[in-house]
């Protein structure tokens, strides 16, 4: 995949950089990914710019992208399903986000959207993490939810009875 | 001008430093803060959030302001400190953090 371009100050295209960042948080140290590009380094004291050496900048939309990645490290760290695991559970029993998503109760899109962005609410990462770390809550969960049908209701039991969690 | 407008096609009107950004992930760890409420606050400036000005001569690459601001859902109190690029139309915001100590604002009012 081609990688995302930044516009320097000097209106020179140069690629998004990837790194994989730990910090120490109220004690925890956490581990994720940020994204930044490198352009001249700029004194705040006399907003002089320094032309010797390139550091990491932010654009508004990186700076968003990684305070998602570093709340969901944080999320997770405090109990929160990690998206990997969410992923993990449904590759093994064959069941899409959508269906996971209304069994237990969020709307259609979120579990997609805790894949693809990470965990965004505590409660939810917790919910998320009990539900699929245990098998009598997920089958309650399947057995009442009325947003799918009986086969697919049965399908999934019967998955889960095999496979366990 | 032309120069400009393909920033803002660029969407890179706001940048952060790094230490504006260690300072926002801070932060985001206790309020309900993104960059986004940093570029809200800019934009909403008036003179009474007017802190200091670092170097008013105009002879540096950036304008370097500090501001005192309430930013995000949990109305937080910030020092926002940034630099306005003079041959540009980069906003470089250098720190964004809760102040240590009770801002004074000798030029309010």
């Amino acid at each position: 995949m081609e990688a995302k371009k930044n516009i320097t100050r000097e209106q020179k295209p140069t690629n998004e950089l990837e790194r994989t960042v730990e910090k120490k948080v109220k004690g925890i140290i956490l581990s994720y990914k940020e994204v930044y590009y490198l352009d001249y380094e700029v004194d705040e004291n006399t907003g002089m710019i320094h032309r010797e050496h390139k550091v990491a900048f932010y654009t508004k939309s990186q700076m968003n992208r990684n305070l998602k990645s570093l709340k969901s490290a944080y999320l997770i760290s405090k109990g929160a399903a990690a998206p990997e695991e969410i992923i993990r559970f449904r590759k093994k029993h064959h069941i899409a986000a959508s269906t996971l998503s209304v069994i237990l109760g969020f709307s259609k899109n979120t579990i997609s959207n805790i894949e693809n962005d990470g965990v965004t609410s505590l409660v939810s990462g917790r919910l998320i993490k009990m539900s699929i770390n245990n098998k009598d809550i997920m089958s309650h969960y399947i057995r009442v939810c009325d947003s799918i049908d009986t086969r697919k209701k049965e399908k999934f039991s019967k998955k889960l009875l095999e496979l366990g969690m | 001008m032309l120069r400009q407008k393909k920033r803002i096609l660029e969407g890179e009107a706001k940048t952060f430093t790094k230490k504006a950004s260690l300072e926002l992930e801070n932060l985001m760890i206790d309020y309900d803060i993104n960059a986004n409420a940093i570029e809200d606050a800019i934009l909403k400036l008036t003179p009474k959030n007017y802190y200091r000005g670092v170097d008013p001569s105009g002879g540096a690459d950036f304008n370097v302001c500090a501001f005192r601001v309430f930013v995000g859902a949990d109305r937080i109190e910030i020092y926002l400190k940034y630099g306005l690029e003079i041959r540009g139309l980069q906003v470089l915001v250098f720190s964004n953090h809760i102040p240590d100590y009770t801002m004074d604002q000798p030029f309010k009012n």
